[in-house]
């Protein structure tokens, strides 16, 4: 009996099993030229390894569940998808405690429709952000066009990449000329439009129109028809008159605040600085 | 980022996968066809492990072993829910069992089976003595058997996986072996096929390559 002998238990496992280092491996094999028993019970291992194993084989995957993994993968994809669409709606919501304010005021807001000259500007700003008109640009070139043709107004950019300027067209609201710019909220579920009617908003009287306050910002809001109406005027006068069908107000007013409008800085012409 | 982008990136992300990782499907399959009480339970956990990868794919290491991670997660979803869930089980039937024993009905066990054509076909066939003898094994030799002996994985792959030393690996498979060599040859003595044999001699010493080498090294 040598050191090899005593260890037969763990070394034809392991020789077996393919996972004797080179040396030992060398050793094993000449030991076993010399020792019959080791041979032989080596032997024995080998045709009961390959029995057992033999008989543990299992059948392959059905062809039906792999049909239903990709299914499985599918609806996977599908609400993750939803998530994210979840996710970057939501990134727009009202942070706390503004959020209780503001959703306890349009609470509020939805009881008393407003009247006078505000309320009539607020239902012609919806009619306008959601009637089917013609676009005057669209696509990359919008910016350099509202520069040229309506310099005085920027167009609000949001801190979400998803939101992007698709298109504008000249009009005018109350007698007043005026920007409509065309924007698109991108989700991976697919896209929704946001309309933002922009005008010289001097010597209107917002009195009319239900206002919230959200974290220190002042926005009017309405809502009609399902169309919901979120204004947001600046400092230098100019207002803002965002609209969609598919997104709540909160959701409106989460992203105005959210957007470069209120961070804005005026220069001594009070042109935005860039 | 654009909305043509971002599908963009999740078509790629599940086309990789697909070509990463589906492909061992066989593989998963035939761990939990071993491990699971039936091939039913066995496609509920390769749809639960896949499920789980596909989630945790970013976290994949690109160049290591797709098949051990997947066998991994099969694993310890095996462990962690399908275990729980068997306790459950035997919890409830149980209780069944006492109650149906108070109402004074008889009860077969297996009557269930015999009842429904459909239980019939879900249930392995009895006379499938390997998956028999792995049923009575400990779940720590029956998951060493079916990851070295199925999978083909290394012992440093399956202690990872079992989060355990290579010692311990090398000891429930002998063991393990043992015990499904010794309930095979009792199965096929009951059913007359054979006559008793005298179970292998062991060298009885520790299964351990760690100790071997350190003798030897001494």
């Amino acid at each position: 009996m040598t050191k090899l002998c005593d260890s037969i238990d763990t070394l034809a496992m392991a020789y077996l099993d393919d996972e004797l280092a080179e040396e030992e491996l060398r050793d094993f094999e000449l030991h076993l030229h010399d020792c019959g028993g080791c041979k032989e019970r080596l032997d024995r291992d080998r045709a009961s390894m390959a029995e057992l194993r033999r008989r543990l084989a299992p059948p392959p995957a059905p062809d039906l569940l792999r049909a239903r993994l990709v299914r499985a993968l599918d609806t996977e994809d599908a609400s993750a998808s939803r998530a994210m669409t979840r996710q970057r709606v939501n990134r727009w919501l009202l942070p706390g405690a503004a959020s209780v304010a503001a959703v306890a005021a349009l609470a509020v807001f939805i009881a008393n429709r407003p009247g006078g000259a505000a309320g009539a500007l607020a239902q012609e700003a919806i009619r306008q952000n959601t009637r089917v008109a013609p676009l005057e640009v669209q696509g990359a070139s919008t910016e350099g066009w509202v520069r040229r043709y309506a310099p005085e107004v920027t167009p609000p950019r949001f801190d979400d990449g998803g939101v992007q300027l698709a298109g504008a067209r000249l009009t005018s609201i109350d007698g007043r000329d005026a920007a409509q710019l065309f924007y698109q909220v991108v989700t991976p579920d697919r896209v929704y439009d946001l309309r933002a009617l922009t005008f010289d908003a001097h010597g209107i009287d917002w009195s009319g129109l239900q206002q919230v306050d959200v974290d220190g910002t002042t926005l009017g809001v309405d809502r009609r028809d399902g169309n919901n109406l979120v204004i947001f005027v600046d400092r230098e006068g100019y207002a803002y008159a965002f609209t969609s069908r598919d997104l709540s107000l909160e959701q409106l007013a989460g992203m105005v605040v959210h957007s470069d409008l209120v961070r804005r800085v005026h220069d001594s012409r009070g042109r935005v600085a860039q | 980022m654009s909305r043509k982008d971002m599908l963009a990136r999740r078509k790629e992300h599940r086309a990789e996968f697909e070509r990463e990782a589906l492909v061992h499907l066989d593989a998963m399959y035939g761990a939990a066809y071993r491990l699971a009480r039936n091939p039913r339970d066995a496609e509920d956990l390769v749809q639960d492990a896949l499920l789980r990868a596909y989630r945790f794919w970013d976290t994949f290491e690109k160049d290591s072993n797709c098949k051990a991670w997947l066998l991994r997660i099969l694993t310890n979803t095996f462990i962690n829910e399908y275990q729980k869930k068997k306790r459950s089980r035997e919890v409830l039937d149980a209780a069944q069992a006492e109650q149906e024993a108070t109402d004074g009905v008889l009860h077969h066990a297996g009557a269930d089976t015999q009842k429904s054509p459909e239980g019939l076909l879900l249930e392995r066939s009895v006379s499938d003595d390997v998956q028999r003898a792995l049923d009575q094994l400990p779940d720590e030799f029956r998951t060493a058997v079916v990851l070295c002996d199925i999978e083909g994985l290394s012992y440093k792959e399956i202690a990872d996986i079992m989060e355990c030393p290579v010692g311990t690996v090398m000891s429930r498979l002998f063991r393990g072996r043992r015990l499904l060599e010794k309930s095979l040859q009792d199965f096929a003595v009951e059913s007359g096929y054979v006559k008793k044999k005298d179970p292998a001699p062991e060298g009885g010493d520790t299964i351990d390559l760690a100790s071997y080498r350190a003798r030897k090294g001494s």
